[in-house]
């Protein structure tokens, strides 16, 4: 049975599970998992430059990347950013329910998503392409292009792995992690 | 001409295109094309008045099952989702808009409704339909718009006062009939300021980061259609040849603009039509040469070619000076017209410039400027300029 989010039950597990995979795994993170997702937030807590370009930004934002088996995503992927003012509260996966009510959820392809951290694709010319889908105000996220494009400039900075690089072994411990994350967090 | 080595694109245009003098008699033919039998008009007291949608409900036959006929200018949410109800309740199986740009977006949002259920509120976003909805076939009453082959279209929110942008592969129509018989009752001005919004669609997609050869060569054969015909059109309303030219030109324009994109004249255009009411073709026609000549430094080499489209290009001339040969042709085009060539002549107060500018740079087609735009301080020398 999964843990409740929003209960204080949740959050520590979740920040025992973030601690002990920063521990026991080897840098460059994968990019997707709780431990790469700790450090990319940690990232955007510590950017004097996105504090400054974000500080009239209001409102959640999610990054729903969908599902691709055949490099172990069985399920679609939710990274919540909570985000006020120029301060990024948290970054974390959320369930499923929890990633679809945020502010603006922004979907897209893995591979989508991979050309936005790899500066291929453009957020806001992607949703206006059909590329990414967008659920909320566009011209807010609009006004934000500068806040936008310092989160993406701080994911493509963030030292990671891409799922498609990894080895049948390397699919299989991230399916294995997501799986984990399902039973014990909803995720 | 150059494109960028590593230029990509999509390029999309799903509409099927029925053009001639009288094609609105092919109206049945084409809703038996898209497998439906129960029409639904959309259209505007004016229209009717005109006799147009009469027309359009006679060539329809016993596909025809009902008409709303209430669309204002400025379209809302209210008026869509009631429409929409009304067309459910006739058991719709497709739209039929005959109008200019606030028909055919209210259609485009009933498009969803009818399909879908609920209210049009429910479907705030971008790209977020994930099959087709309600077939809609457009019969233009203006040249100027393009709805007939875009994606997207703009409703307000009369409560808020806010004007919301919808974009949607899937709201692209079906069919568009041209008959340039639809246009002909268009008044002068009118024809003049929808023409011009044809214009600013293809230089815009001509200057816009998407721009890609495909649009390219359709812009460029709109412009060359556009300085051809509007001013025949304007003189002589009658004259069917030109009007259907026209009509080709705007669909062209719309074709390549929705590929392509726009650029901060749009995003202008829409401030001060919202803030102040100035009709959209009118707010492109004036700020379009201001908007060319900031830009001038970033995208001279694109004006360069649509001072070739324009006919003003001369042997030896610079992109400099090509561009601003362009800017000085259009400021001349828009005077033969009739139109008013500032702000201040629309009912623009200077005081509210600056709210203007701060609502520009959350236009989603200031993103597709050639020249990046980040402070309202840059809209709003442009905007003086033009006041």
């Amino acid at each position: 049975m999964a843990l409740t989010y929003g209960t204080d039950e949740w959050n520590q597990a979740y920040d025992a599970l973030v601690k002990e995979r920063t521990e026991s795994q080897s840098k460059p993170y994968v990019m997707g998992t709780p431990e790469w997702v700790a450090q990319y937030e940690e990232l955007i807590q510590n950017d004097a430059e996105y504090k400054e370009a974000a500080k009239d930004w209001e409102g959640s934002v999610v990054i729903k990347i969908l599902a691709k088996p055949e490099i172990g995503l069985d399920k679609d992927l939710y990274m919540f950013m909570d985000l006020w003012h120029g301060d990024c509260r948290f970054v974390k996966i959320v369930p499923a329910e929890v990633g679809e009510s945020a502010d603006y959820v922004i979907t897209g392809e893995y591979e989508r998503w991979r050309a936005v951290m790899a500066k291929e694709l453009d957020t806001i010319k992607g949703m206006m392409q059909g590329k990414l889908k967008l659920k909320g105000d566009l011209p807010t996220i609009v006004r934000a292009v500068k806040a936008s494009a310092r989160l993406v400039d701080l994911s493509a900075s963030t030292d990671c792995r891409f799922p498609d690089e990894l080895d049948a072994a390397g699919i299989e411990d991230l399916r294995a992690l997501l799986k984990r994350a399902e039973d014990e967090f909803g995720i | 001409m150059a494109y960028d080595k590593d230029l990509s694109f999509i390029y999309k245009n799903y509409t099927r295109l029925v053009f001639g003098i009288n094609s609105v008699n092919d109206l049945g033919a084409e809703v038996d094309q898209l497998k439906c039998s129960r029409a639904f008009i959309v259209t505007d007291k004016g229209l009717v008045e005109a006799g147009l949608a009469e027309k359009v409900e006679k060539a329809l036959g016993s596909r025809y099952v009902g008409t709303f006929d209430d669309v204002p200018q400025d379209s809302g949410y209210h008026i869509v989702n009631k429409a929409a109800e009304l067309a459910r309740e006739k058991g719709a199986d497709c739209l039929v808009s005959v109008g200019g740009g606030s028909v055919i977006d209210t259609a485009k949002g009933m498009a969803i409704i009818v399909s879908e259920g609920g209210n049009l509120q429910d479907y705030q976003g971008f790209q977020m339909l994930t099959h087709p909805i309600t077939p809609h076939i457009v019969i233009p009453t203006t040249a100027g718009t393009g709805s007939e082959v875009t994606y997207a279209f703009v409703i307000k929110d009369w409560e808020k006062n806010q004007k919301l942008l919808y974009g949607d592969d899937y709201l692209m129509p079906n069919t568009g009939i041209l008959d340039p018989v639809m246009t002909a009752s268009m008044p002068p001005m009118v024809t003049a300021m929808t023409g011009m919004d044809a214009l600013t669609h293809a230089i815009e997609a001509i200057h816009a980061l998407q721009s890609e050869p495909i649009s390219d060569t359709l812009a460029f054969g709109a412009i060359r259609l556009i300085m051809e015909n509007l001013p025949i059109c304007v003189e002589r309303g009658d004259d069917l040849v030109a009007r259907g030219q026209q009509q080709i030109a705007a669909t062209m324009a719309g074709i390549a603009f929705s590929n392509a994109q726009v650029g901060l004249v749009h995003a202008m255009a829409h401030c001060v039509g919202a803030l102040y009411k100035v009709p959209h073709g009118i707010g492109n026609s004036i700020l379009l040469p201001h908007v060319m000549m900031y830009n001038m430094d970033e995208a001279a080499d694109r004006y360069a070619l649509v001072a070739e489209a324009m006919g003003v290009k001369e042997k030896g001339m610079s992109d400099e000076e090509a561009g601003g040969a362009a800017v000085d042709a259009i400021f001349e085009f828009t005077k033969k017209l009739g139109l008013p060539q500032s702000l201040r002549e629309v009912g623009v107060l200077e005081e509210g410039l600056g709210e203007a500018s701060e609502m520009a740079l959350c236009d989603g087609s200031v993103v597709y400027n050639p020249k990046m735009v980040f402070e309202a301080e840059e809209v709003l020398g442009v905007y003086k300029k033009a006041f």
